[in-house]
């Protein structure tokens, strides 16, 4: 009932742009913004998991902040020097606090990535570029759990005539592994073997194949990229106007805050905000309409 | 001499040194052209293999899972110049035959690098990688090659070393800016031999340990779905 919901192009429009911002804009403002908006958005999809990876993801940062700073010694303004003798400098610690930062809000937009595509997204998306690469992917991804299932089942049966993975001596054990391995690669080769037999039985690789997909653009999803463009357009004028344009070597220069930047500013949050403002406008909209009944 | 593996024989002694030798022309990452170039060039030995027919979605299962299985186990095991990817390439040219062991070699190549990082040095080691396929595949087609363990192992040494391992070197030898004396060249075979040996030492502890199981699972995998021109044994 959110995002998930939208056209997997508009979600890949959508996460393609934000992740390049946060790639690529180095200006604090945009890049904290950014960053709270991949902090909250995790947390409205995967609740209490991703604010502890969120959480985790902080000592990270800030540890390699420093071990940037260490190493590297660009700027002028020289807070201290270590213990071998180099200085350690404001700039080339703020800059790694800003590497960091981006480092770990493109994790937790991955984060979302994960929990927004499906297999079956992802598939739909490339079948629209090739469909037989889309089938083998298909296959392919659903050849990892039936793998992982396979080996429990194989080292059920093999643990029931003592050669299981846990039994025996450290090289008994290494030895039943490999024995595991080797049956499941043939497993593997030969499922594998049949199942692209198995499409080929049924037409899958003949001309005119029409692949069916439960996705069609709604209007939700016109009014979801319209929006988004817009954002995009006001963002892309605060990159034309060189408002996203940092310094950070050898001293820290960033452009005035004009009453525009903030325009910028707020243009690249909404864009961040879009799918949980949807996913609340949507749940609002639920609750509503339940109560209506 | 089959028409696929006389294609496979120019390709690998004409075709692309000469490609190899023009991409090192190609400034910054031109490598990624040459390595596609070498791969269609590759394939194109493969294709001929199965005569006018389209080779079938098994086949090339087959094929995507032996690149697999080489490349897990050069990514896999930390040891530096320890890597069992070489004999598992070259027990997949001697089971599927030459064309699909270069493949596969270069393949594996190219793929693991996406792990162990992509360079100028990679159209070379797909050569390098896809030659021990070739030359293992080629042997065991012509029958000069005994499937048994020890020679396998004693084969996996010498390719390993004196084939694979040279073929690399020599890739060091049109990176590094040493100028092309007698000496300098002489001076980059002596200093990767070591780890040659090395390659050469794990190529015999796979050939000895796994050759068997390999080459039994892949046949009986051949046989069974006729895959690879496999009726011609029959």
């Amino acid at each position: 009932m959110g995002f998930e919901r939208c056209h997997p192009a508009v979600n890949l429009l959508y996460f393609t742009a934000v992740i390049t911002g946060m790639l690529v804009f180095q200006h604090p403002v945009f890049l904290i913004a950014s960053y709270i908006c991949a902090f909250i958005y995790s947390i409205k999809r995967n609740h209490r998991k991703a604010f502890l990876f969120n959480l985790l993801l902080l000592p990270l940062v800030a540890t390699f902040a420093l071990y940037y700073s260490s190493y590297t010694h660009f700027g002028v303004t020289i807070l201290q020097k270590n213990l071998i003798g180099n200085n350690i400098t404001l700039e080339s610690l703020v800059y790694g606090v800003v590497l960091g930062l981006s480092v770990a809000g493109t994790c937790m937009w991955f984060s979302c990535v994960y929990s927004v595509f499906s297999a079956d997204k992802v598939v739909y998306l490339f079948g629209k570029a090739s469909p037989r690469l889309s089938l083998f992917l298909a296959i392919l991804l659903r050849m990892i759990p039936r793998i992982k299932k396979e080996v429990k089942r194989i080292n059920t049966a093999q643990s029931g005539i003592g050669l299981g993975i846990g039994q025996g001596t450290v090289w008994q054990r290494l030895r039943n592994g490999i024995r595991i391995l080797s049956m499941v690669i043939t497993w593997t080769i030969e499922s594998l073997a049949t199942a692209s037999d198995s499409m080929r039985s049924r037409g899958s690789l003949l001309r005119g194949r029409k692949a069916f997909s439960i996705y069609r653009f709604d209007n939700r999803d016109r009014a979801y990229v319209v929006v988004m463009f817009a954002c995009l357009t006001i963002t892309l004028m605060g990159v034309m106007l060189r408002q996203m344009d940092m310094q950070y070597d050898p001293r820290i220069v960033f452009p005035t805050f004009t009453p525009m930047f903030w325009i910028f500013v707020s243009g690249y949050l909404l864009l961040c905000l879009m799918p949980v403002i949807l996913e609340i406008w949507t749940e609002y909209r639920f609750r509503k309409a339940r109560q209506a009944i | 001499m089959k028409k696929s593996t006389i294609a496979t024989l120019l390709v690998f002694f004409i075709l692309i040194p000469v490609t190899l030798y023009l991409g090192l022309k190609l400034p910054g990452r031109g490598y990624y052209l040459t390595c596609t170039l070498i791969i269609l060039e590759m394939l194109l030995p493969f294709f001929w293999v199965f005569e006018g027919r389209r080779p079938q979605a098994r086949e090339l299962v087959v094929i995507a899972v032996m690149c697999a299985i080489a490349i897990v186990s050069r990514v896999a095991i930390p040891i530096p110049h320890f890597k069992p990817t070489f004999a598992i390439i070259m027990l997949a040219g001697i089971a599927f035959g030459p064309e699909a062991g270069f493949m596969i070699g270069a393949i594996t190549a190219f793929g693991s690098n996406f792990f162990a990082g992509q360079g100028a040095f990679t159209p070379w080691q797909m050569m390098a990688y896809g030659a021990g396929g070739l030359l293992a595949g080629f042997l065991a087609q012509k029958g000069w090659l005994s499937k048994k363990p020890v020679w396998l192992a004693v084969f996996g040494f010498f390719a390993s070393v004196f084939w694979v391992g040279l073929l690399l070197d020599v890739c060091s030898v049109f990176l590094m800016p040493i100028g092309y004396t007698w000496e300098a060249v002489a001076a980059v075979f002596v200093s990767g031999f070591p780890a040659n040996l090395m390659q050469g030492l794990c190529s015999v502890i796979v050939m000895l340990l796994f050759s068997r199981p390999l080459l039994e699972k892949l046949d009986r995998i051949k046989l069974k779905y006729n895959m690879m021109g496999a009726d011609d044994g029959i």
